[in-house]
């Protein structure tokens, strides 16, 4: 196994782990957690291609602005989940039922 | 790097990076906020006045912004953007000046650094849109200056029509914004190039196949519809009206509105070889003309009025370009920049003064407000087209242009409007200032930091023409890929009073004096009543109603159904989420491979 594999299996591993954490957990700071992981993931994945297509500046432009992009959303939910809390006494999903259209 | 090119860097970058510290000046002192984003304001304006010796060719200097996608910040110099730019920065220095006072008694219910931040925000980005020939440039500071639109109509956000009329405006507009990126994006797959100056190059080299070139001009004319309220998507402005006015008065009359007449006649010589765009061009601006002149015979707050007024006058520079009468659509762009922002904030004068909006609650305010009255007199016979006011040269330049092209049938629709302007402006100001005083109120002369940039505007649309020399001086020099031509002070004189358009000033100057001495009670009685006539008006053409029945509640009707999907179990959600991106992904597979 060369390294951009290794590489590649990190991507899916870290999507992976993301995605399960989005659907299996129910406190909502792990389902945070959950979306941070595979926007890592997603991250990496970049760094990746532009490894492949000889293009590392862009791929550090982009990625940069992912990262800060992550930051300003990870702020803004956290705020949301603090919001939440307030609201419904806890951070469990279930109690944000009553939200359903 | 040339200096005009620093002078145009410094008027954008200083409202832009210089709005914010408000918020730290006011912890000085709220004075000292104030004082510090007018004097920011001036310095802006004056920087723009500046940039007027260095008007040159365009495409002088511009600097790499995106290394990989070849985009570049280009500064582009030529008579229109630095026009435009004098405008927005002028109006904007003269409209923070009148909101020293104005704005006062705001601030014990709202930020005044929000507002003043946004304004200069706003000036910024107007500028910037104004002065770059990149097309991805203009695109993101024309996003600045709609967002600046919308925060500052809902800037009074306990008022309960606020917020929705901002979310309005906001939606509206994004409908013709959506047109225009996308019609970048295809003239950029299309020309391979973001400037419009290549465009149109490349256009014209016959190397842009004719079906993406009229996709992307149709969404270009989406894109100036919107932005510039010309029918359909012109329900925005009227509502637009619950902002504070000096912001009505800068952005909704003289600045942001006109990026999209802007944009037309940027593009003009990109899309001019399809043969349906101008007619569709010129078709929408007469059509906007006629029905918004007609609308605002029937409104009875004093800023909606204006509003369908804006409307009506842009669609008459919407229609120049079409016609292909860029200069004159410039030149009224100009004009009415400076007389409307002087009717809005005389509105705002009386508005703050009388504490109403409504004109049957006014009359009679004219022996009480005289220096508003006589700047009102001006700005309304400016935009009547009296002579020598500046509304009469260029209006008359945009008609007597349109009839030498020979674009005669909308040309009819423009001169039917412009007697229904003289009626609602005379029916304006009839209410307005004369009549019986119907105000318990006490009414007295607006402070002297609101009457000053009144009196400028004033004088300024009442002189503006004698600049006519120097402002085409550099047109054909600077705009050589564009059907524009020199004109000095005496030919501007001679085309004025010879062309054929002359005789309608002389009946629309007589209607006036009908109006005032036979017709008085009849023009303001027949539109307060409702009978057939008047009640598509008092409706205005029900194109409201039409959105919300249709589109508003159709929408709603239709995702209703969908409801069920709603579990509001964040983890079915995105069991959901995921499912579609597995789908996504396996689709993008059998397709790509």
């Amino acid at each position: 196994m060369n390294l951009w594999q290794l590489y590649m299996l990190a991507v899916i591993v870290l999507i992976g782990v993301g995605i399960y954490c989005l659907l299996a957990r129910r406190n909502i700071v792990q389902v945070l957690i959950g979306i941070e992981i595979i926007a890592k993931g997603v991250t990496l994945s970049f760094i990746l291609a532009g490894f492949f297509q000889g293009n590392e500046h862009i791929a550090q432009a982009i990625v940069i602005t992912i990262i800060l992009i992550e930051a300003i959303t990870a702020a803004v939910a956290m705020s949301l989940v603090v919001v939440a809390n307030r609201h419904t006494g806890s951070i469990d999903v279930k109690d944000l039922r009553k939200l359903r259209g | 790097m040339q200096s005009g090119t620093l002078i145009a860097i410094l008027a954008i970058l200083i409202p832009i990076v210089g709005g914010p510290f408000c918020y730290l000046v006011e912890k000085i002192s709220s004075r000292a906020r104030t004082v510090y984003a007018v004097l920011l304001a001036f310095a802006t304006g004056a920087l723009t006045l500046s940039l007027i010796p260095h008007i040159r060719q365009a495409n002088a200097e511009s600097f790499l912004w995106i290394r990989g996608l070849n985009v570049n910040v280009s500064i582009c110099l030529d008579s229109f953007s630095v026009y435009v730019a004098v405008v927005a920065g002028c109006i904007g220095a003269l409209a923070m000046l009148y909101s020293t006072r104005y704005m006062e008694e705001a601030e014990h219910d709202y930020s005044l650094s929000r507002y003043y931040w946004q304004a200069l925000l706003f000036i910024g980005g107007m500028i910037g849109l104004a002065l770059t020939s990149n097309l991805l440039v203009m695109y993101v500071f024309w996003e600045v200056i709609g967002f600046c639109s919308y925060a500052l109509i809902g800037y009074y956000y306990h008022q309960p029509e606020a917020v929705p009329a901002g979310t309005k405006a906001f939606i509206v507009t994004r409908l013709g914004d959506i047109g225009f990126l996308a019609g970048i994006l295809i003239l950029w797959f299309a020309a391979g190039s973001l400037n419009v100056f290549e465009i149109i190059d490349a256009v014209g080299g016959g190397s842009v196949s004719p079906l993406l070139l009229g996709l992307a001009g149709a969404g270009f004319i989406a894109g100036a519809v919107g932005k510039s309220a010309q029918f359909p998507l012109h329900v925005w402005l009227p509502d637009a009206m619950v902002a504070p006015t000096t912001i009505t008065s800068l952005i909704h009359a003289a600045c942001l509105v006109n990026a999209g007449v802007y944009l037309l006649a940027r593009s003009y010589p990109i899309f001019v070889g399809l043969g349906w765009w101008p007619v569709a061009v010129v078709w929408i601006g007469a059509v906007t003309a006629f029905l918004a002149a007609t609308i605002a015979l029937t409104e009875w707050d004093i800023k909606r009025v204006l509003a369908y007024s804006t409307i009506s006058q842009l669609g008459y520079m919407v229609a120049a370009v079409g016609g292909g009468a860029l200069m004159a659509s410039q030149f009224h762009l100009v004009s009415h920049g400076i007389f409307k922002a002087l009717l809005f904030l005389c509105a705002g004068a009386i508005i703050h003064m009388a504490g109403t909006k409504n004109m049957r609650e006014m009359g009679g305010l004219g022996k009480y407000m005289k220096i508003t009255h006589i700047c009102s007199i001006f700005g309304l016979l400016s935009l009547v087209g009296i002579p020598v006011w500046t509304g009469f040269f260029s209006k008359d330049m945009i008609m007597a242009n349109l009839l030498e092209n020979g674009v005669i049938a909308p040309l009819v629709l423009l001169i039917i409007a412009t007697f229904f302007t003289a009626a609602y402006s005379w029916r304006l100001y009839w209410l307005t200032f004369r009549g019986k005083k119907r105000t318990k109120v006490k009414v007295r002369e607006a402070p002297y930091p609101m009457t000053v940039p009144l009196m400028v505007l004033a004088l300024a649309t009442f002189l503006f023409w004698i600049f006519i020399t120097p402002y085409t001086g550099k047109m054909v020099l600077s705009l050589p890929q564009y059907p524009v031509s020199h004109i000095n002070l005496a030919e501007l004189f001679h085309h004025s009073f010879t062309s054929p358009i002359i005789w309608v000033t002389l009946l629309v100057a007589i209607l006036l004096v009908v109006f005032t001495f036979r017709w008085r009670a009849s023009v303001v009685s027949t539109f307060r009543d409702v009978s057939i006539v008047t009640l598509p008006l008092q409706r205005a053409y029900w194109v409201d109603t039409f959105y919300n029945r249709i589109i508003v509640r159709g929408l709603f009707g239709f995702w209703q159904r969908f409801r069920r999907v709603q579990t509001g179990d964040l983890n079915y959600n995105n069991v959901g989420i995921v499912i579609g991106f597995i789908a996504l992904i396996i689709i993008l597979f059998v397709w790509g491979i």
